[in-house]
């Protein structure tokens, strides 16, 4: 029972820390210090590497738990949603929840350690897992241009990525995607119908 | 809400299962026609060529992509275990 106890304790200091973490990364960047993140959460400096041992596993284990989130978060949004219309939107809609997190992790992800680069891809094959299907049955259908599955994820997500990494020319008031998503879904539609 | 052992993709409807057998643990993306689980060559081979045809990647990185994605799942813990000593 006690023994339970601290380990409910040791989880709820985990989940903090990973909390904490997603916060004050998504606000200064991957290069915060986890100073930082220990002064924000309340805790012991030391704390931190009791739950991991170096900056690198913290920031692993960070993307892994992002990773999970976005790919249910996006399952739950997709689920039943036939339309090409509702993947874009659903797709835009989760990367507005973490939007500023979303777009350090694009704009320094080359930073990061090399085992996030798979949490990444595991990230973005979420995303074209969905899209794919649902071009697939708009090009059967003659719907949509005949294009590679491949080139047109890479230019909506290069699209995406364009506006977020130029956020402070196109929304400086920082809501660049909720802003712009009418427009870049429709136009995006536009392109690809024949 | 189940998640696919050997993908990790949430399991949520009848047709995500395998033949529709919602006792399986793995995904109908996992399963071989006659709804058995792939194995480790063959879902890696398939996840690979998932990720050429949907975003591009070479073809080395797609399959070391593919092999790290597997890492994670239950499925294959044993598989990585052994290949790891």
């Amino acid at each position: 029972m006690k023994q339970n106890k601290r380990q409910i304790q040791k989880e709820t200091t985990r989940k903090l820390i990973l909390q904490t973490a997603y916060e004050v990364y998504s606000k200064k960047g991957f290069s915060a210090t986890t100073n930082m993140i220990a002064k924000e959460a309340q805790i012991s400096h030391g704390n931190i590497f009791v739950h991991f041992p170096t900056v690198e596993n913290l920031q692993i284990c960070l993307l892994e738990q992002f990773g999970i989130d976005i790919n249910e978060q996006l399952h739950e949004m997709s689920e039943n949603n036939n339309s090409l219309e509702d993947i874009l939107y659903a797709h835009i809609e989760v990367l507005i929840r973490h939007q500023d997190f979303y777009k350090r992790l694009v704009s320094e992800g080359s930073s990061l350690p090399e085992q996030t680069k798979y949490v990444y891809i595991s990230i973005q094959s979420s995303v074209s897992f969905h899209l794919s299907q649902v071009i697939e049955t708009y090009q059967k259908k003659g719907k949509i241009k005949m294009l590679p599955m491949h080139f047109i994820f890479n230019t909506w997500l290069g699209l995406i990525h364009y506006y977020l990494s130029n956020q402070d020319l196109f929304a400086p008031d920082g809501s660049v995607l909720n802003r712009y998503k009418k427009e870049l879904v429709s136009n995006f539609i536009n392109l690809l119908e024949i | 809400m189940k998640t696919c052992i050997s993908c990790g993709m949430p399991i949520v409807k009848l047709e995500d299962y395998p033949l529709n057998d919602e006792t399986k643990d793995y995904c109908i993306h996992c399963a071989r026609p006659d709804g058995s689980m792939q194995s480790f060559e063959e879902k890696k081979e398939s996840m690979a060529v998932f990720i050429m045809k949907t975003q591009g990647f070479d073809n080395l990185v797609a399959h070391n992509a593919a092999k790290e994605l597997m890492r994670k799942q239950p499925a294959w813990e044993s598989y990585f275990d052994i290949a790891d000593k």
